[in-house]
């Protein structure tokens, strides 16, 4: 038979486990937030990187090379990455390119 | 030098950009420009689908930590062993995290094309002008029509349809769009958080003393009767939850219900126990008790209360319809308690009732729902005779007010002398079931003018709406090619 044996001189609370746990879940929200925040910057840099390479080619001189950034920034457009900033510089340019002299 | 073509997708980009601008600024009720890039709070008030899972796992997490406190100062009832804790750590997250997992999953997989479903039956049904009607799916066949009409220009205005949506969802799928970080709204998530928290505190406090679910083991514990009504409760909430899930109508009010189920059971469990050791039962026979107890909670309430209203109907007389909502094909107890959740009692006031309204609340299949509004206009207008004409329509196949008049069309029958064959014959048909000639003509006639049928013919017919830009402003009054096929120009 195990006795469970607890000793009267053992404080009431374990003030130092107790510091243990909440710091570790203090530190496991501020990780998740951490990972997530860091994820978001990497994935805004790869969608900037490949919105320039879009506006290359739009305001290239050749139709095919125009055609294919604009084709690239109508779909760039529609990602979550895009903030209201992005869009509305991708419109101007857009019109931009809509009322030049054929 | 820019050709043709480069021109055209330029102009599709600007008009692109100008639609997403717009959503953004819809979907921000203060009107201050915000980003499109998800920083987890979204719009003031709403909380974007990451944002929702990572509230809930904070909630978890204080749950447990107490008790992880518990286990690490050797305060636990239970010996002290890590690979225990870790257990129940891991049984808590997993049973207390299931609900609210299964919401967002809902957020992100079935709310969607539940907009979708709803924006599509409007236009179906032709209850408004196009341009007044939220944006169609693009590869919709009304997505011209609502273009043409000038619905971009309007994408700015407040639309009562995104809003009656959004008011009974929670959940802001209509001005997301193409967006695919689905937001729902803090006080709408409210109880999710709320069962969230009840479920981690319940199942920390059961696992972090295992001897409550001991049975054998001398005296009846106060905590084995709430223990097991707990068990049962959550086994029927997690079904239901499920259920509803499944069948596209999980609302955070079910996530009420489940956290109110499980303090009523707590209750009743404390309230209980004394009663069940008076009469002497035994450990074993208390826990199926409460186990019961905890499942079946509101039904117990609703027995008791039918016996109430069983034994007052003896003294006051029952308020029933000439005209109930059983007596429609299809038409279950199920069905009938949700439409009268609506206040839709009868049929006459299925027929006068606002579609997208039920449609919304019930989540009743839209054709579904038309096949009874149709039925109950042919069995509303036979009036008296219901009992029987009614069977007699039936031989002939009429079965409701659209199969009346396509058999009796209105033109035909107004004039007369130009009765087609088929419809002589019919006439014919009815005589000899004993239905005269005339009644059949008053009946087409008043039938066709009910305002109701409007969005039933634009149903059966599967097409765009009838009131069609193009229509109203050559006709004046709408026309459809259903409608005309009926003899009906004036539908409203």
């Amino acid at each position: 038979m195990t006795v469970l044996a607890v000793s009267s001189s053992q404080p009431a609370v374990d003030w130092g486990a107790l510091a243990t746990a909440l710091g570790a879940a203090i530190a496991f929200v501020i990780g998740i937030i951490t990972v997530r925040q860091k994820s978001t910057a990497d994935r805004r840099a790869e969608w900037w990187r490949r919105a320039q390479w879009a506006i290359d080619h739009a305001t290239g001189d050749r139709d095919e090379v125009v055609e294919a950034g604009l084709i690239s920034m109508t779909h760039l457009i529609e990602s979550t990455l895009a903030t209201d900033e992005d869009i509305r510089l991708v419109r101007e340019l857009a019109r931009n390119i809509a009322e030049r002299e054929q | 030098m820019t050709s043709d073509r480069a021109r055209q997708l330029a102009q599709e980009l600007v008009s692109r950009s100008d639609v997403l601008l717009h959503e953004t600024v819809e979907s921000d009720e203060g009107g201050s420009p915000r980003g499109r890039l998800a920083d987890g709070l979204g719009p003031r008030g709403w909380l974007t689908h990451p944002a929702v899972a990572v509230f809930l796992i904070v909630i978890v997490v204080a749950s447990v930590t107490e008790a992880i406190i518990a286990a690490l100062s050797k305060r636990s009832p239970e010996p002290p062993g890590f690979g225990l804790v870790l257990f129940r750590i891991a049984v808590v997250w997993l049973f207390a995290s299931t609900p609210g997992w299964i919401y967002v999953r809902y957020l992100i997989e079935r709310v969607p094309s539940l907009w979708d479903e709803y924006v599509l039956n409007l236009y179906r049904l032709g209850l408004d002008r196009p341009e007044n009607l939220p944006r169609p799916p693009l590869s919709s066949p009304f997505f011209k029509s609502w273009q043409a009409a000038g619905g971009e220009d309007r994408l700015q205005d407040h639309n009562v349809y995104r809003q009656k949506f959004d008011a009974y969802s929670g959940v802001s799928a209509s001005v997301t769009g193409m967006d695919r970080l689905h937001r729902a709204r803090v006080e709408t998530l409210f109880p999710v958080f709320l069962l969230t928290a009840v479920l981690s505190v319940y199942w920390t406090a059961l696992l972090w003393d295992v001897h409550s679910l001991d049975l054998g083991s001398g005296a009846v514990k106060l905590w084995t009767c709430p223990a097991f009504g707990f068990l049962g409760a959550y086994a029927f909430g997690v079904n239901l939850l499920v259920r509803r899930f499944l069948r596209n109508d999980l609302r955070p009010s079910a996530y009420a219900g489940f956290a109110l189920r499980v303090i009523i059971v707590f209750l009743l469990a404390i309230g209980i126990h004394p009663l069940l050791n008076k009469l002497g039962a035994d450990s074993a026979t208390q826990a199926v008790v409460m186990f019961v107890v905890g499942i079946f909670p509101v039904i117990i309430l609703r027995v008791v209360q039918r016996m109430i209203s069983t034994t007052l109907r003896l003294v006051v007389p029952p308020l029933s319809s000439d005209y109930p909502l059983s007596n429609l094909d299809g038409m279950s107890v199920w069905y009938e308690s949700q439409l009268q959740g609506e206040g839709i009692e009868d049929m006459q006031g299925l027929v006068t009732t606002n579609i997208v309204d039920v449609v919304l609340h019930t989540r009743i299949q839209t054709g579904r729902l038309i096949d009874w509004i149709d039925q109950s206009i042919l069995l509303l207008h036979l009036g008296g005779s219901e009992q029987d004409l009614a069977p007699k329509l039936r031989q002939l196949g009429i079965r409701t007010a659209t199969d009346l008049l396509a058999v009796f069309p209105l033109e035909e029958m107004e004039s007369g002398s130009k009765l087609t064959g088929s419809t002589k014959a019919s006439l014919d048909a009815v005589a000899k079931l004993g239905i005269d000639a005339t009644t059949v003509r008053k009946l087409v006639r008043t039938i066709s003018r009910e305002p109701g049928l409007g969005p039933i013919l634009n149903w059966r017919s599967g097409r765009p709406s009838v009131l069609s830009t193009e229509a109203t402003a050559t006709a004046g009054t709408p026309s459809h090619p259903e409608a005309e096929r009926h003899g009906l120009t004036d539908l409203r």
